[in-house]
């Protein structure tokens, strides 16, 4: 390849990847939205909230960004779902408002809170990103929200002299293996430099440490942790593939197209935008994370000619679709003896369709619901193909979580859920029931319908603690998504670690539960 | 740390007898240890007083004969140590205890190596190891590997020496490992099966990358860069799986042929990479059979291309050797990242496609951070056999339907080879009988006969040398000759034109020359470079006490094999090149590789492996004397010990052991840290006002203190570097006084010293080649005939390859 090409295909791949450019966002800059947080992602530090005109807002937060909340900075996790107030939003790369860069709720800053995140941020490292580095020396430009107080807070224990850890973290500040991985060092000086935008602290500290690591590289991010602070592996935030690490599903682990875009030779959800999607080869199965995804509402289904539309989410355009070749297609030589095995030829499974962790056909899928579907190119360029149709319920499933109510509300149509992974197996082979990976509020409506044991409930049945399987409408414009069927699940929590494995390999089949 | 360190002179005045290992000079000076016995001794020891039992002047005085010697040597202690005379006796004085101490240990030495030199009217000497599988090569065509775990026994060592006669003895459990040695030859000169030569080759993407699934991934993007396996220090990983050929049986051992394409990376300030392919002894280590450096820089990949023999079926790993390693106490995690299946190497240019956490291998400019090997692909093609091995084999086995008298011919032949003498049929009934029962048991010719084979390939007469008849002669046969001479160039049987020169009676006079000056210019005299080298220098000896990481953190594995190549290899360019001796003392010029043009701070050399690099006088080398490998040899891992290198100096340069020290001699303290830091040199001659030790050590220092600029590995240095202890490093010292009184200033100088007495050096080096040569001590009876050796050599100015043409030539080597 030409050396030019591949520079700028890497330089494109860098900014990709780390979304950043070593400048922080001006506040002016930013547009300020009134919203109501209604669903959060604790793990990939995104979220949505509801904009006062009832619109879904999805937002990501960059690695810099910290949320604000009673005056004072504050973890994605401590804001209450429904909390009101304005959020700060800036343009992605494609010019689309989805970069959260801090929230405001116009209360005094409370003390409180503050050590609360003080705390937070002493178990999980200070984040920053390195400005250079030489040998094994680097400069660290530390993010804060509030860097009136960065010095006080912090620098007593980022003093020239002090020994420090440093762990390497992708752009949602999660890290590999703290206790493993993380490299030990001192800080060599610090420097002051102007908070010139939001997320700077106004400190810079030049480091050194023991051995060098792949990521400790201009632009990377990396989360440095003082000398006494207690180190801890947030369970989902780490992305090492062992240890508990391997026990999570696909969504809560590292994400290959997005850290190494290079070894995609196609456009992803996740990054190449410079490359063209995936084209689908006839009778061969696409690559892992080759699909376009798309959530729409089931609009109609031609099932003899494995087709049909949806209306996709929040843009509500209708879009139809066909299902790529599938089943198993048995083709028999016509000139050998029918007895004979040899020149049978099994055409792969290239589509298929999830309906309450089940295989189904699209007969089976309900109208009306919302579906995740997994779309390819056709020749024309149009997103018509379909490798993948799954309900809610079965993408809960498979990634391994259920609800479980934290608040129900159902007179004012209301249900609070945290999302709730089994419990595992720790290090010290004790169960640990892992904390929630997000939150989200739920509307419910008279017509949802509740199951227990595959008998149907009523909504006032369901109970802080329980853990539900849900399936959804889908979000359109004046017309907020709602739960169409609850399922009140037995606690999936006490699953086994090998069985959860087992069962994310698509082994263990779910016995669907209809609704009647 | 302990450190021994009295010896007592050697170097007395006048003709003071001095052993070489077990050579004595011919004058005897008036027996001087009696005037001390009788003025010190015997009045207590004696016919008045006979205190502990001991009657000195009973003891006998035939030390030839040895009766005894352990009543002697206990003597020499006593008085050496000061524990005799008894205090409250009259002392003797300085230099009558030197006197007697070195006039009783020659007369020991002198006794002892007679004893070793004796030979009984037949006398045996086993084949070593090494003699052995060149052995059954040259006969067989036939390549084993004696020196494998469970084959046979390690060669005693005597002063360096492998070949030492007396010294290799046969125990039961010996035989048993011949046995099995000449089964599993015999296995690979006659398979049962016919094994054809193989090749396999692997791509980095099929050994690393799962079979090359993310090269296609790759290829998609349009990195045409192929991927490339990132070989690094501290973690081996796979270069032959036994799998890679299908099915692998020990009917495959054999030679391989093994080409590598790949570069080397080397840090800044780094070592260039080293790359060492051998069966894995431990997490981070392997036995090198190959040893390469790897200088072909990343964007101009190089094929190197190897043979080596392997006993199938092998597995064997890559190991990068380097003093820097990724390091798995810096977290296992941390070195595992880098053989993560989402770490895809290309480019040092590529560090998108690594994992973040995995060690950085390349700084933002792409310079390496470790010494790194990039792998392209391997090819191993074998088991391949020569048209020469097999012609070896060609007619050896009967046709199925020989008559046993043909049967008996075809013994008789392969016995005179393997015997490497005439043989009579009777000697061979024993073996004819085994296969006549085999035959008769209803076994095939091939089976039968190959126990005859065996029975001739366990028999005294192919694992021995013998020389002599029951009726003693004083001169060897020719065709004892013509062993003795192909096992001293050759480690090796005599080959068809050898034996046939012996057998027609014109192995002397011209006809010997002829026959000589051929086996000098045949490939095979390597062995004899090789071999002589290691033994005569004491090779072994490099790495026996492995240099402290912490003082020496450059020194290693592939540093330590280099400096054992270079004196090898400068061996073999002086006597290629038939230079002079005094190559030995000094020179302007090495062989080195890039490690070592490293280690000593010579430019890196172009090509890759051993080749002649010039010296100037600021790199403070030349000669063997300033090689790492003999400079480090008498080190104890920690330090120089200058009088271990004055001892080894004296019995491998000059050829004078010293007496050894006497027992209990305390160790020089550790410094301490209040105390002033001190060189070992200052230690030393602290030490030294014993005045029972000072006689000696002021003969025996210098020899060595006159390399105190190089250290315990042999890096140059003005300072000597003192753990412990007030003030700055001391400034090294290395003058002194040559035993005859002349002055050095340095190292330099002392080599110039040692140039004038080039007669002394060849003297020894003589001594130590004959020694080499008849598998024996030297003794008394041998003066003549080495005196005439060395007048030969000096007649072409003592040129190596002329000494070795002398020695060969000489009335000595046809000697018994």
């Amino acid at each position: 390849m030409n050396r030019v090409l591949l520079t700028f295909l890497l330089l494109i791949a860098q900014t990709a990847l780390h979304a950043v450019d070593l400048a922080f966002p001006k506040l002016a800059d930013a547009k300020p939205v009134r919203g109501e947080l209604t669903s959060a992602d604790f793990i990939h530090r995104s979220g949505q909230f509801h904009t006062e005109k009832g619109e879904l807002l999805e937002f990501t937060m960059p690695p810099y960004a910290v949320m604000k909340y009673r005056g004072a900075e504050a973890d994605l996790r401590e804001i209450p779902l429904g909390t009101k107030m304005t959020f700060l939003m800036v343009p992605d790369e494609n010019g689309h408002l989805t970069r959260l860069v801090t929230t405001d709720d116009e209360q005094p800053a409370d003390e409180a809170q503050r050590q609360k995140f003080i705390e937070f941020t002493k178990a999980r490292g200070l984040p920053g990103w390195i400005e250079k580095t030489e040998g094994k020396q680097m400069v660290v430009t530390l993010f804060s929200g509030d860097p009136k107080n960065f010095q006080k807070t912090w620098m007593d224990d980022f003093a020239v002299g002090k020994n420090i850890k440093i762990c390497v973290s992708n752009d949602e500040l999660r890290t590999w293996n703290v206790n493993v991985d993380g490299k030990g060092g001192a800080v060599r000086e610090v420097q002051s430099v102007p908070a010139d935008g939001f997320g700077s602290s106004g400190v810079r500290l030049v480091l050194t440490v023991s051995d060098m690591l792949e990521g400790f590289r201009k632009g990377r991010v990396v989360r440095i942790y003082g000398q006494s602070w207690p180190q801890k592996d947030f369970f989902a935030e780490s992305l090492m593939n062992y240890g508990v690490g391997a026990l999570l599903a696909t969504d809560f682990r590292e994400c290959p197209p997005k850290h190494y875009p290079d070894q995609f030779p196609f456009r992803t959800d996740y990054g190449n935008a410079h490359l063209p999607w995936y084209q689908i080869t006839e009778g061969t199965p696409p690559p892992r994370w080759s699909e376009h995804l798309v959530l729409g509402e089931l609009v109609k289904v031609d099932a003899a000619n494995s087709s049909g539309q949806f209306r996709t989410e929040r843009s509500g355009e209708l879009m139809d679709f066909t299902l790529l070749a599938s089943g198993a297609t048995v083709v028999v030589n016509e000139g050998l003896p029918a007895q004979s095995i040899a020149p049978v030829k099994f055409q792969p499974k290239l589509a298929s369709v999830r309906y309450q962790n089940a295989d189904a056909t699209l007969a089976d899928l309900p109208l009306g619901q919302r579906y995740r579907f997994h779309m390819y190119q056709d020749k024309s360029g149009a997103f018509t193909r379909c490798s993948l149709i799954s309900d809610e319920h079965s993408h809960l499933t498979q990634q391994h979580l259920t609800y479980r109510v934290t608040a129900s509300d159902p007179k004012n149509g209301r249900l609070e859920v945290a999302w709730q992974h089994p419990d595992i197996t720790n290090y010290q082979r004790d169960m640990e029931s892992p904390p929630p990976f997000g939150h989200s509020l739920l509307r419910v409506t008279p017509e949802t319908r509740v199951w227990k044991a595959d008998q149907p409930v009523s909504l006032t049945d369901i109970k802080p603690g329980d853990l539900l399987l849900v399936n959804l409408t889908s979000e359109q414009k004046d017309k907020p998504a709602h739960c169409t069927d609850l399922w009140v699940t037995e606690a999936a929590g006490r699953t086994a670690p090998k069985a959860q494995s087992k069962e994310s390999k698509g082994t263990k089949k779910d016995k669907a539960v209809k609704p009647k | 740390m302990t450190s021994r360190f009295c010896f007592h002179s050697f170097f007395a005045a006048s003709s003071l007898l001095t052993a070489c290992l077990g050579l004595v000079n011919a004058v005897h000076a008036a027996e001087s240890y009696e005037a001390f016995l009788e003025k010190h001794c015997i009045r207590c020891h004696g016919p008045e007083k006979e205190k502990g039992d001991l009657r000195i002047d009973q003891l006998s005085r035939d030390f030839k004969l040895g009766a005894d010697t352990h009543h002697w040597a206990e003597m020499m202690e006593q008085v050496n140590s000061g524990e005799m005379p008894p205090k409250k006796e009259k002392q003797p004085s300085q230099a009558e205890m030197a006197a007697f101490v070195t006039n009783l240990d020659s007369r020991i030495k002198e006794g002892r190596a007679a004893r070793m030199a004796a030979r009984p009217a037949v006398s045996h000497y086993r084949l070593s190891r090494k003699e052995y599988q060149n052995t059954v090569y040259d006969l067989l065509g036939v390549r084993y590997d004696p020196a494998k775990p469970g084959e046979l026994n390690e060669d005693t060592l005597w002063h360096g020496f492998e070949r030492i006669g007396s010294e290799l003895s046969l125990s039961p459990s010996h035989v048993d490992r011949y046995y099995r040695a000449a089964e599993l030859v015999l296995d690979r000169a006659f398979p049962t099966t016919a094994v054809e030569a193989r090749k396999v080759r692997k791509t980095a993407a099929e050994m690393r990358y799962g079979n090359g699934k993310a090269q296609e991934a790759l290829d998609r993007f349009g990195i045409k860069r192929p991927l490339r396996q990132l070989l690094f220090p501290g973690h081996l990983q796979t270069a032959l799986s036994s799998g890679w050929f299908g099915k692998t049986g020990p009917e495959h051992s054999g030679l391989y042929k093994v080409r590598i394409q790949a570069s080397g990376i080397r840090p800044i300030g780094g070592q260039a990479a080293h790359l060492s392919i051998g069966k894995r002894t431990g997490e981070e280590t392997v036995d090198g059979l190959i040893e390469f450096d790897l200088t072909a820089p990343e964007d101009k990949p190089q094929v190197y291309e190897f043979e080596v023999f392997l006993e199938m079926p092998a597995a064997l790993d890559f190991c990068v050797v380097a003093t820097d390693v990724v390091d798995r106490r810096q977290g296992a995690a941390f070195r595992g990242a880098l053989g993560g299946g989402a770490y895809l190497f290309t480019h040092s240019s590529e560090t998108l496609l690594l994992n973040p956490n995995a060690p950085q291998m390349f700084d933002d400019k792409g310079n390496g951070l470790f010494s790194t090997v990039l792998l392209d692909w391997i090819e191993w093609e074998g088991p391949l056999v020569s048209e020469a091995e097999k012609s070896r084999r060609v007619g050896l086995v009967p046709q199925d339907d020989a008559t046993p008298e043909v049967v008996a011919e075809h013994l008789q032949r392969f016995a005179e080879r393997a015997w490497r003498r005439s043989v009579k049929k009777e000697e061979l009934e024993q073996y004819l009988q085994s296969y006549r029962t085999e035959r008769e048991a209803g076994e095939k010719m091939a089976d039968a006969y190959r126990v005859a084979l065996q029975g001739v390939m366990t028999s005294r007469h192919f694992i021995y040398l013998v020389e002599g008849d029951p009726v003693a002669r004083e001169r060897l046969t020719d065709s004892e000759l013509a062993s003795r001479l192909s096992y001293f160039l050759w480690s090796s049987m005599p080959d068809d034109g050898l034996s046939t020169a012996a057998k027609s009676g014109t192995l002397n006079g011209d006809g010997l020359k002829k026959e000589v000056d051929r086996m000098l210019a045949d490939n095979k005299t390597s062995r004899f470079i090789d071999d002589f080298a290691r033994q005569w220098l004491q090779l072994n000896r490099v790495g026996m006490f492995p240099p402290d990481k912490k003082l020496y953190p450059t020194y290693d594995a592939w540093l330590e094999e280099s400096m054992r190549f270079e004196v090898i290899e400068y061996f073999r360019e002086l006597f290629a090149k038939n230079l002079s001796l005094d190559g030995f003392i000094d020179s302007d010029w090495t062989m080195a590789n890039a490690r070592l043009c490293d280690f000593y701070g010579l430019q890196e050399p172009k090509a890759s492996g051993f080749q002649r690099v010039s010296l100037k006088p600021e790199d403070r080398r030349g000669g063997l004397l300033t090689m790492g490998a003999v400079l480090g040899l008498t080190s104890d891992g920690t330090r120089h010990r200058p009088v271990h290198r004055g001892v080894w100096l004296s019995e491998v340069v000059l050829g004078k052991p010293p007496p050894p020290p006497p027992a209990n001699v305390p160790a020089i303290e550790p410094p301490t840290p209040q105390s002033p830091k001190a060189t070992l040199r200052q230690k030393i001659e602290a030490h030294r006002n014993d005045a029972n030790c000072a006689a000696c050590h002021a003969k025996i220092d210098p020899l060595g203190l006159a390399w105190d600029n190089y250290d315990a590995i042999g890096q140059w240095r003005t300072h000597e570097k003192v753990p412990a202890g007030v003030g700055s490093d001391p400034v090294i010292d290395p003058s002194g006084l040559m035993p005859d009184g002349r002055a050095f200033k340095d190292a330099t100088e002392f080599k110039r010293l040692l140039l004038e007495d080039r007669d002394k050096v060849a003297r020894a080096f003589i001594e130590h080649l004959c020694t080499y040569a008849l598998r024996r001590a030297l003794a008394f009876d041998d003066q003549d005939d080495l005196k005439a050796i060395q007048a030969e050599a000096k007649k072409s100015d003592y040129r190596i390859k002329d000494i070795v043409r002398a020695v060969t030539l000489s009335d000595l080597i046809r000697k018994r």
